[in-house]
This record gives structure tokens, C-alpha cells and sequence, in this order.
């Protein structure tokens, strides 16, 4: 899945292991979302959304999940 | 993070008295070696290794949990990463297939093994039927809890 994070991570001037810590998973996981190699779980997902003040559907992108329904 | 606190609190005792009951088996072992069938060289070596083994690993476990304990930043540090969704997954999808993988494994191996040998047949039957018995009642507790 598509997501902002690293765009985001960079406005804020964060590196990969500050915002791990602020929501509580390790720097490789989110290497991984940034990637689109993992999809987060909804709590991981509403924790991320929430760090940055934004909704999760604009952190994360779900037009491909729109278009499988 | 308290109750993450008194986890490590209870697991540092409990590995405190893993090695302490390993030391006394071991030490009680050497004592009483006479009493015991003389073994071949190669399960003795193993029996040194694997207490040695245990031993080591209880050690090191002991040793990052005290320094965790000690320090917020590396208790939060390592909570994260035993909690981490991602490896969480990862283990996960690891031990299903590497679950499928020794069901098969050992279901082939009792085949092949029944032509040979009667003892070794049973002896991978028997482990096929424990792995099988416990991923079973594994299933139906976890079907239960979630």
C-alpha cells in the first residue's frame, strides 16, 4: 500500500527511528510501510494518521483497495 | 510501560530459576554419573553443549533485561521491539509454514522409514502425532481466545 509517511517524516524532520518510537514500532517497520512492503495494521495506521494530525485515508492510500470492491 | 516493567521483573526470576535448576540438574547428573548407562562420547558432548547452551542464553537474557530495567529509553526501546506488528507477522507466517513444512517433513520420513526400520517408524510417528495433538489443541485455544 501507497502511503505519505516518508514525505510527511521529512516535513516534520523526522528520522525512521524517532517516528518508530513515537508510535511504537521499530525503525524496519516503517522502512517497510514507506516502502509499500507492509500494510499497517488500523491501530497502526490511526496512530501514524494521528502523529501527524491528519486522517488515515491521508496518510495512507487506499485506491487500491477501492478498486477491489 | 509499568506493567511491560513488572513482565521483565518476572521473567529475569524465572530465568534466574531456569539456570539455577539447570546448574543443579547438571551438577546432580555429574554426581551421580556412576549410577547412570555409560554413554557414547558424542551425547555427552551434548549434554555439556546443550547445558552450556542454556546457560549462555539465560545469561545474555538476563543481562538485557537488567539493562533495559535500568534505563527508560531501552525499556521502551526493547518493548517495541517484542511488541512490533511487523515482526509479530513475520513470525507468524515463519512458524505456519514451518509448521506445514515438518508435518510433511515427517510424515514422508515415518514413510520411507517404515521400510527400514520398525523403531524408527514409531519413534517419527510418535513425534508426528505430539506435534499434531499440540498444534491441534493450540488451534482450538487461540479459536477460543480471539
Amino acid at each position: 500500500m501507497k502511503t505519505r509517511i516518508a514525505e510527511l517524516r521529512k516535513q516534520h524532520k523526522l528520522s525512521q527511528e524517532e517516528l518508530g518510537l513515537a508510535v511504537g514500532v521499530t525503525r524496519q517497520t516503517i522502512t517497510s510501510l514507506e516502502v509499500g512492503k507492509y500494510t499497517a495494521s488500523l491501530v497502526l495506521a490511526y496512530k501514524i494518521a494521528k502523529y501527524f494530525g491528519l486522517a488515515i485515508e491521508d496518510v495512507f492510500d487506499f485506491s487500491e483497495v477501492e478498486e477491489e470492491l | 510501560m509499568d506493567k511491560y516493567k513488572v513482565s521483565l521483573k518476572n521473567r529475569t526470576n524465572a530465568l534466574s530459576l531456569v539456570a539455577a535448576a539447570t546448574l543443579l540438574i547438571y551438577v546432580g547428573l555429574m554426581y551421580f554419573q556412576g549410577g547412570l548407562p555409560k554413554l557414547p562420547s558424542f551425547i555427552k558432548g551434548f549434554h555439556i553443549g546443550a547445558f552450556i547452551g542454556v546457560e549462555l542464553f539465560v545469561v545474555s537474557y538476563l543481562a538485557k533485561y537488567m539493562k533495559a530495567a535500568k534505563n527508560e529509553t531501552e525499556l521502551k526501546k526493547l518493548y517495541i521491539k517484542e511488541s512490533d506488528e511487523r515482526s509479530g507477522l513475520i513470525l507468524q507466517k515463519t512458524a505456519t509454514l514451518g509448521m506445514s513444512i515438518t508435518f510433511v517433513g515427517l510424515a514422508i520420513a515415518a514413510i520411507v522409514a517404515g521400510f527400514f526400520s520398525s523403531l524408527v517408524f514409531y519413534t517419527l510417528l510418535a513425534a508426528l502425532l505430539t506435534i499434531l495433538i499440540m498444534f491441534f489443541a493450540l488451534l482450538v485455544y487461540f479459536s477460543k481466545k480471539n
